[in-house]
Order: structure tokens, then C-alpha cells, then sequence
């Protein structure tokens, strides 16, 4: 890299080639200047600067003694002067150049300059200051530079006029000076373009115009024009060893050959800080693209960030509604639920943990909540319980945890069927204090008590391990839970299982119920089927000829007549519809190829493809002029970013998971990917490579010997040689502990069938981990069981405890996981 | 984009020659165009008059396609200036629907200023200085120039 001096120019250059090229056919059109200009250009700056302002450099404005800070910049840039000589079309890069380098200047000598300025200003832009190359006209007769047009109407789509905001279908391009644009008739336009609404008074005005809009290669010294993004990528690292940034080229709101070059350690610098260099010429005032700090994702803006967290994190409503807006984010629902149950009342009946964001502010809107929605739930004792008011804690506040533990003793020492208001009014001296003020003060307790570990977004993102890793406190569940709900705090596979199919009963009845329907893989097999039949013939519109096309390519793929790729494409010019649409298809039709390389040959194809053809936005522009513009718009940024991303995930756990999933089976996030891999671990259970098959296995493994015994069984003996089956592991206690089954994965991966998922996920998981984590470890056995019997003494609390701690390990894990699964098909 | 410093280049040399009324502009940093430190007087028929009121211009990297955002570094009592440490003033040319790419930054400040003469209570950040300014404005003015006093007098 040359020192600074050299580099300025450069880059000034670069930022400013749009004009450069755009002036192309102007000096053509003034051939003769641009002759002298390229003769002048060698060495002689200050005639070269001169010449390109249009003959005025004989009023010798500025000599070099009148601009000490150019005069070093100008004397470097010279070489560059002559190399362009060379190139006659590009002459007036020099022009732009010089011009900038003018303007450097200006906050330093100023004064000098004014005058100047008043020369320029009848040819220079109003909104962007620089020298106009061609007119834009509006209805509204404002003018601006061709190119603040093109940039307002291409790049920041709107066709306001810059001066009035009136918006415009067409504005005309032209040379005229002041004709209006009602006096522009038809016959006077050479092109035009109705995507852009420009109209083009002269074909090269077009052509200048269309320069604009090609992937031009932003080195101030390359005019290679690539095909697309990922042509222009790969130019620009194979050419000039450098690299763009991924996040600017999808959302910067400029041209691609005003996009900044970068080496490695240049592109993490501007990632992270920003590239805003004092005092350089080319200072952009850009201070890095802030990082969500769960997914180790960087976006674009603060804005782009926000809406990322807005749709992949969760944030606690009640805190919001009570401290305002803290922008304190966690990481999934899961986490998110962790907090509920730590610091609010959630609801723990097992419908209410399938809704989701059933938790309440104080323990009496909770028990109001359960009396209401589920008081069959509840014993005649806890319902009694339920609909007590301890009023003596009231006026104890700042110990919410002993909340429940005393209400409780107390309660029973009052005995049965009184009026607990009658006496426990005594007991506190507080006066009846409304529900809101109740719920004020505990809140401000639990607040307190929370301060030490909560933390604001930005400093400390808070994280499942954050939370599994806290003991939760006493009062996180409400002594009010009962033996049913005593199942959903505790990790009960089955029990979960059977809340899935919506049959809340006891965990009993769970092997019968897989039973009774004779072969459910089967059955689940006949549904995934029916289910991509359905969306592709949804997709194609019920044109019975192309479905029946897209029967004939899967069959011919099927039996290896065609590729894995040549599918995709033959899908691509089958379907009309977004890439989005196409994938779900794609992952659909992958989950029911039984033979897995089938199915990781397509998966593959499918992100092959779309590395290539979707992962770029498309500049807008006349279509058919953009070569390799594809159907996707920028809106679907961030999939390279997060595949990018996922190769260097931040936790080694996570990574070691992401290894083994992509060995084994190259699909992790569909539910019969997750069988499959189970299927590669176990070869000897039967059918397990049937998508629905994980509900019967795991009904057949998963037993109660299982948790109880902690001996390992047969195939739990298999097992462990599975390293890709200890990364499954984990997750699984947690996931099921949690009873938050499916809501997330669904959103994640909306394609996916309905029925099967739930259970085959976390079966697939929970059969191989929970008896693997038993097999290697007794202390986790022991800390099961102290649960279970923990549990029999009523105390969910250290059921709560036991499911997160036990957890804990999972919870990163199955982030790491489902991260991973966003970074393949998010 | 050197094309919004060429842009914001212009609009500092204008503005250093022609300076709207009671307000002096400066880079924050002179490598650095696109944080402006502003020094504004108190309108003299204002309560705010006798006060200097110290403000940042920040220009966003895609100006002048979008808006520059301006803040009060001195506490004021506004009904349009947030009364946190933000200091966030709701000017209506600023609004990104409002901003036009012809706006210039002489313009935003007259504006302001304008804005200290005259407050817009229908379209205040502080609802309840809002009320005082259409209810009780003696008491209004008198907090006013009271914060003047304590936080913008020109010794200080």
C-alpha cells in the first residue's frame, strides 16, 4: 500500500468515477478538448486542470502557491494523470479529480475559494454539487444532474423531485439548458425507460446513463463492467486482491463503482469502526455496521439491526411496559421464557406455554388468570389456594422471595375455608392497596433484586446461559401449580409429546396413543407428499401440463437421469415465483427423499444456486441491459451474511455442531433432516429414516427406564461413538423441559408440514440425548432424579431449577443450533 | 460518498459567507464535515433572548438524500426539544418525509431559530411544556428564561 498521500487521490477517484465515466460521452462529443487535455495531462498539473474546466484556466485562478494542501496531492496524482491519457474516453476523470481536490481545500481556504464557487455555479448541481453532465427535467421543471435523478429514482426509489418532492412518472434526461418539460414532445426523446420513468433526449445521454447502472468495478483504475454481484465479488478478488463489503453493496444507496475497495483487515476495520478516516479526503463519516451481539451478525445500520432483533430476538413485554423502552433483547423465546418464569408469573399450564406470552406482572393476576382460563387444572386445595389473598406480604416487599414459601405456611396454620382477607389483615399493618399499586411494588422489588444481573442492550446481551446459570428464585413458580403442571416443569418427553397432539393427559397414555394409528411414518410420509404436491401445484397456478413437468423432473431426478443443479434450474424456469417461495419447495421435497444423498445433493444445488442467484440484489435498471439481475430484491439481504457468518460461529460447541450436522446430514433444519442424522447414528432402528418415524422411536425409546434407570440400553450403547449425536444431545432436555415445543421452529422454517415437526424434532433429539448424557454422566442422573423427587414434595421450584440447570449446558447448544438452521435456509 | 461532502463543502462555504442571523456554524472538527457545532442566540423578543444556546448538526453520510439530524447540547425549555440529554429537536423540514434534497442546512437553522421565537406546541416532544406554553404562558416563559439563565447565559 502506497503512504497516504498516494492513496487520497486514488480514492477521490474512486468516489467519483460516476461522473468520470458519465463524462465519457461528453469528451467525445468534444473531442478536440479532450485531445488537448490528454496532451496536457502529462506532468503540467496545473495546465491539466485548467484545460478540464472548460477553458477557464487561463484566468489563472488558484496557482499552487494559492493551495499548499493540493499542491501535494496534485504532484502524486500526475501518474495517474498520465495513465488515463492513455484512455481517451476517461479523460475528464481528471476534470472530477481535479475539482475534488479543490474542494479539500475548501474548509482550510474557503474565502479563496467563494469566488469560484460563484463561477461554478451555473454548471454545477444544485443537490449534489457537482459539475452537471446531462439535465434532468421534472414536470415541475426543477433541474438537477442526470445522475442525482438516476441516483433518487434507481437507487433510493422514489421519483420525488429532489426540489419539490412532486413526484414524477418521467423526468427527461437531456442537454438542453432551459427548455421546459412541457415543451418536450415525444419524437424529441431517443430512448426511454418506464421502469426508471426517465426519458432520454439523446442516445448517448441513454448510454451514459445505462454506464451508471452496470456492476462497474470500483477501482478508479479498472473498467471492467462484471455480470452480477457475485461476478463483480470475484473479479474484485481475483483482480485486485481486495474485497467489498457485503453489507454496503446490499444496502449503501450508491452505485457499485462507488463502492469502497477493501483488503481483509481494511474490511474488518470498516466493519467494526467505521472507515472514517480525519481528515482524509475521502472521509465518509461512516462509524461501522452495528453487531447483534446474540447472532454475532453485523447490519448494515442501526435500523437494519433493529428490525433483526424485532424479528428474531424477543423482548419482555412487561419489562418494556415498565421501565419503557430498555431495548433489552433475549435471544429466542426460550430465554425469553427463562426471564417470564424468573423474574414475572408465567403461566405454567402446558396450553398457555404452547400460546406463549401467558405470564402476568403480579402473582394475583396469575392466579386470576389460572382460576379463569384453567381451574379443572387445579386441586380443590390449590384452587382454594389460588383464590387466596396473602395480603401479609404486601407489606413486604423487598423479600418477594420469600413470597411463596410463607404464604404457604401460613396458610396452612389458618386452616381451611376462611376468609383470608379476614385475617390477614392483622398480620400486616398495610392498609388494601389496589391491584395496581401491588403489582407496582413488587415489581419495583424484583426490579431490585434484578438489577445485579439484568443488563441493557449494547453492554451485555442477556442469554439462555445467562439465565440457566442463576438459580431461579423461589418465587419464579407459584405454589399454586399442581401435579399436571408439575409435568410441564419437569422434563417429560412424553408429556410434551402428547401436548403436541393436543391430548393433555398424563404421560401414560402416550405409548398407547403412538399405537393407535397404525403406521404413522407412514402416515406423516403420505402428508409430506401431499404437502409439496400441493405447494408446487399452488406455486404453478394449477397449470396441470407444468405439474405435471415438475413431476416428470423429480422422477428423472429420482432415478439419476438428472442433477441435483440441473433440477433446481429446470425448477427455476418452471416456477414464477420469488427464490423464497422456491426454497421452501425445495426443502419440502428434499424431506421426503428417503435416500439421503438424494436429499443432500438437492439441499446443496439449492444453496449452490442461490449463492449465486439470489444473494445479490439486483440493481434496478432498464431490464435486459442488467445482465444477470435475478428475481430477488434487496430486501432478501442478509442470507450471505448469515452463511458467511455461520462459518465462523462464535462458540466451538456450536461449531463442532454445525459439523456434524452438515456430515451427517447436510440438513439440519428440517425435522426429517434431524431424523436422518438420527437414522446415520443408528442404523439399526428400523424406519427411522421416515420422517415421522422419530414419534415411534421415540415412543419406543424413550421410556421411563430411561430417566429413572440412567442405564444405558442397547442402542443407548451405540450411541456415544455418535460424536454427531452428542451435539444433538443437549438441546433435548432443554427443549422439552422448556414445553416450548414447536412456535419458534415453525416460524423459523414456515414450510415445514405442521404435524410432524414438533415431535420429530425434539424426539429425534431427546431419545439419543437423554440417555447419553445418563450413560456418560451419573451426576446428571442424580440430578434428575433429585428432581423427580424434588417434585414429589411439590416444590417446582427446584424442578424449575433442575430442568434449567440440566439445561444449561443445551441451552447454548440448541441456540447454536437453531442459529445454525437460520444460517442455511433463514 | 464524496458526492454529500462536495455537497455539505458548498453549503459551509456559504454559509461562512452568509451567516443567518444569530447563529454561528463551525466544524465540530475541521477534518470532519459532517458534525457541525452551532452556536445559536435566543431570538430577541424570546424568553430565550441574552441566552446562547450550543447545538450539533449531524449530516448523515447520504446527504443531502437524507435529512441531517440536530440536536441541543444546552438545555433549553421547549416544547419541541426533548428536555433529556438527547437534547432532539423536532424540526418538520428534518422529518425524512419532509426532507427534501434542496433543504440546505441555512435553511434547517433558520428554521430552528425560528422555532425559538416561535414554538409549535400542536407539534411538541414535551406534551407537558406544550400545555404550559398554550395554557399558562407567563409561567411558560418565566421556567424559560429562568433555564436560560442557569444553563445558557453567555458567561457561562
Amino acid at each position: 500500500m502506497d503512504s497516504q498521500t498516494t492513496t487520497g487521490p486514488r480514492a477521490q477517484a474512486s468516489a467519483e468515477t460516476g461522473p468520470a465515466r458519465h463524462s465519457a460521452g461528453r469528451d467525445s462529443r468534444r473531442g478536440g478538448r479532450g485531445g488537448q487535455n490528454a496532451g496536457r495531462a502529462d506532468g503540467q498539473r496545473g495546465g491539466a486542470r485548467g484545460g478540464e474546466r472548460r477553458g477557464r484556466g487561463g484566468r489563472g485562478k488558484g496557482g499552487p502557491s494559492g493551495r499548499g494542501p493540493n499542491s501535494a496531492t496534485d504532484s502524486v496524482a500526475a501518474p495517474g494523470h498520465r495513465a488515463r491519457g492513455n484512455f481517451g474516453t476517461r479523460l475528464t476523470g481528471d476534470a472530477t479529480q481535479a475539482e475534488d481536490n479543490r474542494k479539500v481545500a475548501k474548509p482550510a481556504d474557503a474565502g479563496a475559494e467563494v469566488d469560484e464557487e460563484e463561477d461554478d455555479d451555473s454548471e454545477v448541481c444544485f443537490i449534489c454539487a457537482s459539475p452537471v453532465i446531462h439535465q434532468a427535467v421534472s414536470p415541475c421543471n426543477h433541474r438537477t444532474c442526470h445522475i442525482c435523478a438516476l441516483r433518487l429514482r434507481a437507487l433510493y426509489k422514489t421519483k420525488a423531485c429532489a426540489h419539490c418532492r412532486t413526484n414524477a412518472d418521467y423526468v427527461i434526461f437531456t442537454d438542453h439548458p432551459s427548455k421546459r418539460y412541457e415543451e418536450f414532445e415525444e419524437k424529441d426523446f431517443a430512448k426511454s425507460d418506464d421502469i426508471l420513468g426517465v426519458k432520454y433526449e439523446k442516445n448517448e445521454i441513454f448510454e451514459d446513463t445505462v454506464l451508471l447502472l452496470r456492476y462497474n468495478c470500483p477501482d478508479p483504475d479498472c473498467d471492467v463492467a462484471c455480470l452480477g454481484w457475485p461476478d463483480l465479488h470475484r473479479h474484485v478478488k481475483s483482480t485486485h486482491h481486495k474485497v467489498m463489503c457485503d453489507l454496503c453493496t446490499r444496502n449503501k444507496k450508491v452505485f457499485t463503482h462507488e463502492h469502497e475497495l477493501f483488503t481483509a483487515n481494511e474490511l474488518r476495520k470498516h466493519e467494526r469502526h467505521g472507515d472514517n478516516v480525519p481528515g482524509a479526503a475521502d472521509q465518509s463519516g461512516f462509524k461501522g455496521h452495528p453487531e447483534c451481539g446474540f447472532c454475532k451478525m453485523r447490519f448494515y445500520g442501526d435500523d437494519e439491526l433493529y428490525t433483526h432483533c424485532r424479528d428474531r430476538h424477543e423482548r419482555c413485554h412487561l419489562c418494556d411496559r415498565r421501565d419503557g423502552l430498555r431495548f433489552q433483547y433475549y435471544v429466542n423465546y426460550d430465554a425469553l421464557e427463562l426471564h417470564f418464569k424468573k423474574d414475572h408469573f408465567l403461566c405454567p399450564d402446558q396450553e398457555c406455554l404452547d400460546k406463549k406470552f401467558v405470564v402476568f406482572d403480579s402473582e394475583m393476576d396469575l392466579k386470576a388468570h389460572q382460576l379463569e382460563a384453567h381451574p379443572n387444572g387445579l386441586s380443590k386445595d390449590a384452587r382454594r389456594d389460588a383464590r387466596r389473598v396473602d395480603l401479609s406480604t404486601f407489606g413486604d416487599f423487598r423479600a418477594p422471595h420469600h413470597f411463596d414459601g410463607r404464604s404457604r405456611r401460613e396458610g396452612r396454620g389458618r386452616g381451611r375455608g376462611r376468609d383470608p382477607n379476614s385475617e390477614a389483615l392483622p398480620v400486616s399493618t398495610a392498609q388494601p392497596l389496589r391491584r395496581d399499586e401491588i403489582a407496582f411494588q413488587r415489581q419495583r422489588a424484583i426490579q431490585s433484586a434484578q438489577s445485579v444481573t439484568t443488563s441493557t442492550f449494547g453492554t451485555q446481551l442477556s442469554s439462555t446461559e445467562a439465565y440457566a446459570a442463576r438459580p431461579p428464585p423461589q418465587s419464579a413458580t407459584p405454589q399454586t401449580v399442581t401435579t399436571a403442571q408439575r409435568d410441564d416443569s419437569f422434563p417429560a418427553l412424553q408429556n410434551l409429546n402428547i401436548n403436541n397432539n393436543n391430548t393433555p393427559n398424563g404421560s401414560s397414555s402416550q405409548p398407547s396413543q403412538s399405537l393407535q394409528n397404525l403406521p404413522p411414518q407412514e402416515q406423516a410420509r403420505r402428508m409430506r407428499h401431499a404437502a409439496v404436491t400441493e405447494r408446487a401445484t399452488a406455486m404453478l397456478r394449477n397449470d396441470p401440463s407444468k405439474v405435471s413437468q415438475f413431476r416428470n423432473k423429480i422422477s428423472a431426478f429420482r432415478s439419476s437421469s438428472i442433477s441435483a443443479s440441473e433440477l433446481i434450474d429446470s425448477f427455476f424456469s418452471l416456477f414464477d415465483t420469488s427464490s423464497s417461495e422456491l426454497g421452501k419447495l425445495v426443502k419440502e421435497l428434499a424431506d421426503i427423499f428417503e435416500i439421503d444423498s438424494k436429499r443432500t445433493g438437492l439441499l446443496k444445488a439449492w444453496s449452490d444456486w442461490r449463492a449465486i442467484n439470489e444473494d445479490y440484489p439486483a440493481l434496478p435498471g432498464p431490464s435486459g441491459i442488467l445482465p444477470g439481475a435475478s428475481s430477488s430484491a434487496l430486501g432478501s439481504g442478509g442470507s450471505r451474511v448469515l452463511k458467511l457468518k455461520s462459518s465462523t460461529a462464535q462458540s466451538s460447541r456450536s461449531a463442532i455442531n454445525k459439523q456434524n450436522s452438515w456430515g451427517t446430514a447436510a440438513s439440519p433444519s428440517s425435522s426429517s433432516a434431524t431424523s436422518s442424522s438420527a437414522a446415520n447414528a443408528f442404523p439399526a432402528l428400523p424406519s427411522a429414516s421416515a420422517p415421522s418415524s422419530n414419534r415411534a422411536g421415540a415412543s419406543k425409546s424413550t421410556t421411563a427406564p430411561s430417566w429413572a434407570g440412567a442405564t444405558p440400553s442397547g442402542p443407548a450403547g451405540i450411541q456415544p461413538t455418535s460424536s454427531s449425536l452428542s451435539s444433538y444431545s443437549r438441546p433435548a432436555p432443554k427443549a422439552s423441559s422448556r414445553g416450548t415445543p414447536t412456535v419458534n421452529s415453525a416460524d423459523a422454517f414456515p414450510a415445514l408440514p405442521a404435524a410432524a415437526k414438533p415431535t420429530s424434532t425434539i424426539f429425534g433429539y431427546g431419545s439419543g440425548a437423554v440417555r447419553r448424557d445418563f450413560g456418560a454422566s451419573r451426576n446428571t442422573a442424580n440430578a434428575w432424579a433429585s428432581d423427580a423427587q424434588a417434585a414429589a414434595d411439590a416444590d417446582l421450584d427446584t424442578d424449575g431449577a433442575g430442568a434449567a440447570g440440566g439445561a444449561g449446558g443445551g441451552g447454548g447448544k440448541r441456540k447454536g443450533k437453531k442459529k445454525q438452521t437460520l444460517f442455511h435456509f433463514g | 460518498m464524496a458526492g454529500s461532502q462536495r455537497r455539505i463543502a458548498k453549503e459551509l462555504a456559504e454559509i461562512t459567507k452568509d451567516t443567518p442571523e444569530g447563529v454561528t456554524a463551525n466544524l465540530v472538527d475541521e477534518s470532519d464535515v459532517y458534525r457541525w457545532s452551532i452556536l445559536m442566540e435566543g431570538p430577541e423578543d424570546s424568553p430565550y433572548a441574552g441566552g446562547q444556546f450550543k447545538l450539533l448538526l449531524t449530516l448523515p453520510v447520504d446527504y443531502p438524500f437524507k435529512p441531517p439530524a440536530l440536536k441541543f447540547e444546552t438545555k433549553i425549555y421547549h416544547p419541541n426539544v426533548t428536555n433529556d440529554d438527547k437534547g432532539a429537536m423536532c424540526l418538520g423540514i428534518l422529518k425524512s418525509e419532509e426532507w427534501k434534497p434542496s433543504s440546505k442546512i441555512s435553511a434547517v437553522l433558520r428554521t430552528a431559530r425560528s422555532l425559538l421565537a416561535e414554538p409549535n406546541p400542536d407539534d411538541a416532544v414535551e406534551t407537558s411544556i406544550a400545555e404550559q406554553f398554550k395554557n399558562d404562558r407567563k409561567e411558560f416563559e418565566r421556567v424559560a428564561k429562568e433555564w436560560v439563565t442557569r444553563y445558557a447565559s453567555k458567561r457561562a
